[in-house]
């Protein structure tokens, strides 16, 4: 009888204790991607698209990328809906009066922001570990990702001022945790956001096939806009003042505002047209 | 028919009569003689007798296994008489873990439901009908016509998900008790503590509700059919402005922000000025006949909830066949539900069949049987935020133009869209949802005392649906998009379980040992159809295949996977020392290899006092029980993708805005007309380091029964401590997109207290009551959560303060204290921004003399003070009452509603219609109001978080009232009916709340569904 017992027994549990672990290893999540796909160069154009992507899909009327409902606070008026109750946190900001921090509004844009930031590091650390040969447009594609990096801190930085730089891809977790928004000072971030705009000068192509993709002149125009903000200093930690303005900075916009770097462009006949709704503006 | 009788009295009639138990059913063979003769007669094979007495005699029915019953003789001829089973409460059989023990063994928390008194209740979802009836157990739900509720046992125990696990006849399930039949229901018991769920460990941490089915009795052919019909009112209705109310309060609102209210744009005219004091004052309201230019929207006064809701009306019938032989028992039931909802056009049905099977081969060695039940239930669900839509929309706007289509916001109204109309675009978006429920098994006695059994359980349930998108025509929210999605979904759950038990019984010692393994499976999948442009707008028109605009296509699956391996001891020496442990070994497919598996021990033991020798001849002592125990159970119930970092491509959807986070983008400027290119999205951060959470619970008890059950009751105190606990914790904001992780960082604590008496006794006269009612109380705290996750306010606390030391969903606001009412009171107080007469002051903490963000405390806590219910029972002679109450003490509530009825501008939607509070609002000529004074722009900001919204939601519920009547054995014959019995309830027939709550009903205090009042007649016959 022991005999038996052991014989078939033992046997069982043995098969049963291999067999629990394969039960249970059921099955990889459906209808996703495991990351090691997305270190193939053939999916970095996906990469970047998703990185434009973002900047659309992540709108909302309400609380725009395009900050329309943010500038009320200085010449933009947001008529409402239907009446002073509608848009309630924004007429506060119009009119600088009963602002709360908890507010909806002024977590929303900086949160979106961050997730608009995150897809175009996602890009950016894929990107950075291409080898050129693998991937010839590296440098290119690397040059439209910080376009949109510096875009996205430079929305940042005009609404909150101290903001976290996250001016580095594929950082842990970590990492993240232990980032500060004061470890630039206000000179100092605008100078990583024109770094970011800088290298997008310098690898972007004069013409871009692909109507999505900024060229060599829109990133000259963004520099020297960065420029023109970093020029206005405000170097007391104290208030919002201005405290100098810098000729290097403004001989900077001087520089990249010239005929010959904005070739293709030139300035509208009409300044309004560059406001005007209608679709040949 | 007549059978033996002996000693006749000469000048005595002959009484006749028939002898049945409790459930209708004749009995055979019981004696009944005459008090103080020595003779009697013997019931026949109907149960009937003959026996000769006068009047003033005393009938005595005794039969082995009953309750001995008598009679005194009147002036009927005939006598129905009733004899109780009398066997003892101990000797019950209750099902726990796989196994059946007596309740006198137990050593658990274990509650068991009466169904009689719940199954008065009418519910649809048997767990709405034991609301109130179990300590410790907190079921809520609204008044929506499938009856879906929440069950909570003892507390809130994590930060994901709280729901019990259900076992019906050993397959274990989540949820959906609406969705089966529940008078198919024998049993329903309750196990609270670990030591009586541990069993089912890895799921049990939230209780466990077993729950058995009906099966045959030897011996028996029973048919059992029940009816009931009842109407359903909406007792309390939100008290909102009518036309020229709302004209006031509007008035109201423009002069105190020193606006002219002429300017408005809704068509209202005033007629105002100033009186000799200098105040305004409003003269008369006038309104153009149109509202619109076009002249098609007349102006009106609609009430918007009359022209909703209707009276509901609900039905169930119910037809139970059972039958048993000495080798087979049978149980047959079909059964209909239906509930017409009391917001038109929404309802619930359901229709339900069951066969439950059992063989005895060989002699009763070998056990082959089956449940299975097939279920069909459909709904139609009211719309998405529907109340708050009736409450909003303008009491101006009538619900037809003048050529009789829905008529919808003009001009400056507000864009909602007419609630009707809304109903009416609904309706045809019903959903059928198919669920099989049952299982198989074989039980093998080859030795005596042992048992093994093999189970294989199925649950598999298909939910299909059409929703149609009709074009909005009303107004200026008209739409013309129209689309038709098709949804498909499938869920299919089995298990498959092998147990083994042996039985021992040496000397004073007795016992049993279970040991098993067990497996369970999910895979669900989904799949959805969706296109627009339709030629013709109807739903036998509106199919996927007929559309000729945008498709899309979705569909997705998912699973789990479980290993369980566990074993109990049960021992009892000389029935006065229990004891029991458990052992379960679970692992799951959530967690990754180094965590997969877990294990979760109990212990229990149990003293019975009442049958020390100094207590057990005492005879008003039937048994008390003091019971201690200890035990972990776990849980897991996270996503079941939760370990993996995940990468999705998702196409989006061409509008902008909206956040779809879609990852197409028109990269090459076509401008439309082809396919996107796509990417990739993160969509969630990988953890294989994740585990199951574990809940150690100790449990102290006291059972006792007195008076031959006449008095019984038990007294529990527990404790438990949850840690580990999975929590889907967001990534810091700078992270970004799908920076959230499944982490084991929490934990938390309840400990309560329950209690639970009943009375009940019966007289000779036939009289009988039976009284119980219980109350039960917890407190819980937060002890540990990662510190981010405790200040993003999640789990309560606002985000302004962590909720660590605080009950779940505390929250944190400021105080408000009474309305400034003179600028005097202004100027005393602290600084606030926004501060004048009329408006709510908020009080200054900190002291720091401004009122600010500083100034913010802990002041709504959701645990109830304490909850409880008592259920009366009478009974006299073919009679029987029951009323049933409810209630839940010092429970506070927030009301949203509020923001409606009290401010003005409490949306940041203007001009929608508000609660009828308003026209009291503070004024200077109405200054001792504690309502804000109206206000256009809310600069004061009184939306905020604040002890204005927080009410008293206590009440006490009269939740059913039954009058029920047998009828007299000689006219239910006459039908061939071994019983036959009527009745009439009403259930939430009233309603008892606090003073300072303005909602409409503290159970449901914002936007649910309404609970109706229902009145039901209803009949159970028995052949």
């Amino acid at each position: 009888m022991k005999k038996i017992l052991l014989h078939i027994i033992l046997p069982f549990i043995a098969l049963l204790a291999t067999s629990c672990d394969k039960f249970l290893d059921d099955r990889a999540p459906q209808g996703a991607v495991d990351e090691a796909l997305l270190d193939q160069p053939e999916q970095m154009d996906a990469l970047v698209v998703a990185a434009y992507a973002i900047w659309i899909s992540a709108e909302d009327i309400n609380s725009s990328f395009s900050m329309w409902n943010y500038d009320v606070r200085s010449d933009d008026a947001y008529k409402g809906g239907n009446g002073t109750e509608d848009g309630d946190v924004f007429h506060a900001l119009e009119v600088s009066q009963g602002i709360i921090t908890t507010a909806w509004n002024i977590s929303d844009i900086w949160l979106r922001l961050y997730n608009a930031l995150s897809r175009v590091n996602l890009a950016i650390e894929k990107l950075e570990k291409q080898s050129e040969d693998s991937y010839p447009l590296k440098q290119q594609r690397l040059a439209e990702m910080r376009f949109l990096r510096g875009h996205g801190h430079f929305l940042l930085k005009r609404l909150f001022k101290h903001i976290v730089f996250v001016d580095k891809a594929g950082l842990t977790q970590a990492e993240y945790e232990a980032l500060t928004n004061t470890s630039y000072t206000n000179d100092e971030g605008w100078q990583a956001i024109a770094s970011d705009f800088l290298f997008a000068y310098d690898h972007l192509p004069a013409v871009q096939s692909d109507k999505g993709r900024p060229t060599k002149a829109a990133a000259a125009a963004y520099l020297a806009k960065t420029y023109l903000y970093k020029a206005y200093r405000q170097d007391d930690p104290a208030t919002n003042a201005v405290t100098s303005i810098n000729a290097d900075d403004l001989a900077k916009v001087v520089e990249y505002t010239a005929p010959s770097v904005l070739t293709g462009y030139a300035l509208e006949a009409d300044f309004h047209n560059n406001f005007r709704p209608e679709p040949q503006y | 028919m007549l059978t033996v009788f002996s000693a006749l009295s000469l000048s005595g009639q002959t009484v006749t009569g028939v002898i049945v138990d409790e459930s209708g059913l004749e009995l055979i063979g019981a004696v009944v003689m005459v008090r103080g003769t020595s003779g009697g007669s013997v019931t026949d094979a109907d149960g009937r007798f003959s026996i000769a007495a006068s009047k003033g005699d005393v009938l005595e029915v005794s039969m082995l296994g009953y309750a001995s019953a008598s009679q005194e003789v009147g002036t009927a001829s005939d006598y129905r008489i009733v004899l109780r089973e009398d066997v003892s409460s101990l000797e019950e059989l209750v099902f726990t873990g796989y196994a059946v023990q007596r309740k006198a063994d137990l050593t658990g928390a274990v509650s068991v439901v009466d169904m009689d008194e719940m199954s008065k209740q009418r519910e649809n979802n048997p767990m709405k009908a034991i609301q109130g009836r179990i300590p410790g157990m907190n079921i809520t739900s609204d008044g929506s016509p499938s009856g879906s509720a929440t069950v909570r046992i003892r507390g809130i125990g994590t930060l994901n998900n709280n729901d019990p696990l259900y076992i019906i006849d050993g397959v274990p399930t989540k949820g959906g008790m609406h969705e089966l039949n529940g008078s198919d229901i024998e049993t329903i018991q309750v196990l609270k503590d670990a030591s009586s769920a541990s069993i089912y460990g890895s799921r049990a941490a939230n209780g466990v509700i077993v729950i058995t089915t009906r099966k045959g009795k030897e011996g028996t052919l029973n048919i059992n059919f029940d009816a009931s019909v009842g109407m359903s009112m909406y007792t309390t209705k939100m008290d909102v402005l009518n036309t020229a109310e709302y004209g006031r309060a509007m008035w109201q609102a423009y002069i105190n922000e020193g606006q002219n209210p002429n300017t408005n744009a809704l068509g209202y005219r005033y007629d105002w000025g100033y009186d000799a004091s200098g105040y305004p004052i409003l003269n008369k309201i006038t309104m153009d006949r149109y509202l619109d230019s076009e002249g098609l929207v007349p102006a009106a006064d609609t009430d918007w909830f009359s022209e909703t809701m209707r009276n509901g009306v609900v039905q169930q019938y119910n037809l139970s066949v059972s039958s048993g032989g000495p080798k087979t028992s049978s149980f047959f039931s079909l059964g209909y539900y239906k509930n017409l909802g009391i917001i038109k056009t929404t309802d619930f049905d359901r229709i339900s069949a069951r066969a439950n099977n059992e063989f005895k081969l060989f002699d009763g060695i070998l056990l082959l049987g089956e449940h299975f039940s097939l279920n069909r239930t459909t709904e139609v669900q009211a719309p998405g935020g529907f109340l708050e839509n009736v409450l909003q929309e303008n009491p101006s706007l009538p619900v037809y133009d003048i050529n009789g289509n829905f008529a919808g916001p003009v001009g400056g109204y507000p864009d909602r869209e007419n609630p009707l109309a809304r109903l009416a675009r609904n309706a045809d978006n019903r959903y059928t949802y198919w669920r099989t429920f049952g299982d198989v098994y074989l039980n093998l006695n080859p030795l005596k005392g042992l048992n093994i059994r093999a189970t294989f359980g199925l649950d598999y349930s298909q939910k299909s649906q059409r929703i149609l998108t009709y074009p909005v025509t009303e107004g200026n929210v008209a739409n013309s998009l129209n689309a038709s999605e098709l949804k498909q979904e499938h869920w299919l759950k089995w298990m498959g379980n092998l147990v083994a038990t042996w039985a021992f019984e040496i000397g004073k010692h007795r016992g049993d040992v279970m040991v098993g393994a067990e497996l369970n499976r999910e895979r669900n999948q989904n799949a959805s159809a969706y296109k627009e442009e339709y030629l013709v707008l109807s739903p036998d028109y509106m199919w996927p295949s007929a559309g000729v605009g945008n498709a899309q296509a979705s569909g997705s699956s998912d699973g789990y996977s479980l290993v369980s391996f566990f074993g109990k001891i049960n021992y009892n020496f000389d029935e006065r020392y229990l004891l029991s442990l458990t052992l379960r070994h679970d692992g799951s497919s959530r967690f990754g290899r180094s965590h997969r598996f877990a294990t979760f021990p109990s212990v229990s033991a149990g003293w019975r006092i009442g049958q020390e020798a100094f207590l057990k001849d005492v005879d008003w002592v039937d048994d008390i029980k003091l019971r201690a125990s200890w035990g972990q159970t776990g849980n897991q119930e996270i996503s079941n993708v939760a370990r993996y970092t995940l990468f999705v491509s998702h196409y989006g959807v061409s509008e902008s805005g909206g956040g779809s986070y879609g990852t197409s983008y028109d990269i090459s400027g076509s401008n439309g007309g082809s396919i996107l290119p796509s990417g990739f999205k993160r969509d969630q951060l990988g953890n294989d380091d994740i585990k199951w959470e574990t809940t150690t619970q100790t449990n102290l008890g006291l059972d006792f029964s007195f008076f031959h059950e006449k008095l019984y009751g038990s007294l529990e105190g527990f404790y438990k401590k949850t840690s580990d606990i999975l929590v889907l914790m967001a990534g810091i904001g700078v992270m970004g997109e799908g920076s959230s992780k499944w982490i084991n960082a929490g934990t938390m604590q309840n400990h309560g207290v329950e209690f639970s008496l009943g009375y009940r006794n019966r007289f000779e006269s036939g009289f009988g009551f039976d009284i119980n009612a219980n109350i039960s109380s917890y407190r819980n705290k937060i002890l540990e959560l990662p510190a981010t996750v405790a200040a993003n306010g999640t789990f309560g606390g606002n985000g302004v303060q962590s909720v660590i030391g605080h009950a779940f969903g505390s929250q944190v606001g400021y105080i408000a204290d009474g309305i400034f009412k003179s600028q005097q009171d202004v100027d005393n107080h602290a600084y606030q921004e926004g501060a004048a007469p009329g408006r709510i002051r908020y009080r200054d903490l900190n002291g720091d003399g401004v009122v600010s963000e500083a100034d913010q405390t802990w002041i709504f806590d959701p645990t109830p003070a304490f909850s409880y219910g008592f259920n009366i029972s009478l009974e006299y002679k073919d009679f029987d009452l029951t009323m049933f109450w409810q209630g839940v003490q010092g429970v506070q509530v927030i009301s949203d509603l509020k923001k409606e009825t009290d401010l003005w501008s409490g949306l940041n939607i203007g001009f929608l219609n508000k609660g009828r509070r308003l026209l009291d609002a503070w004024t200077p000529q109405n200054p001792d109001s504690d309502i804000p004074a109206l206000s256009r722009s809310d600069t004061n900001n009184e939306k905020r978080v604040s002890t204005y919204f927080i009410e008293d939601g206590s009440f006490l519920k009269l939740r059913s009232l039954q009058l029920g009547y047998n009828l007299p054995p000689s006219i239910a014959e006459k039908v061939k009916m071994k019983k036959l019995r009527v009745y009439f309830s009403a259930q939430n027939l009233l309603t008892i709340s606090s003073r300072n709550f303005t909602g409409v009903d503290p159970e449901n205090p914002n936007f649910g569904y309404p609970i109706p009042l229902t009145l039901t007649l209803g009949l159970n016959v028995g052949f």
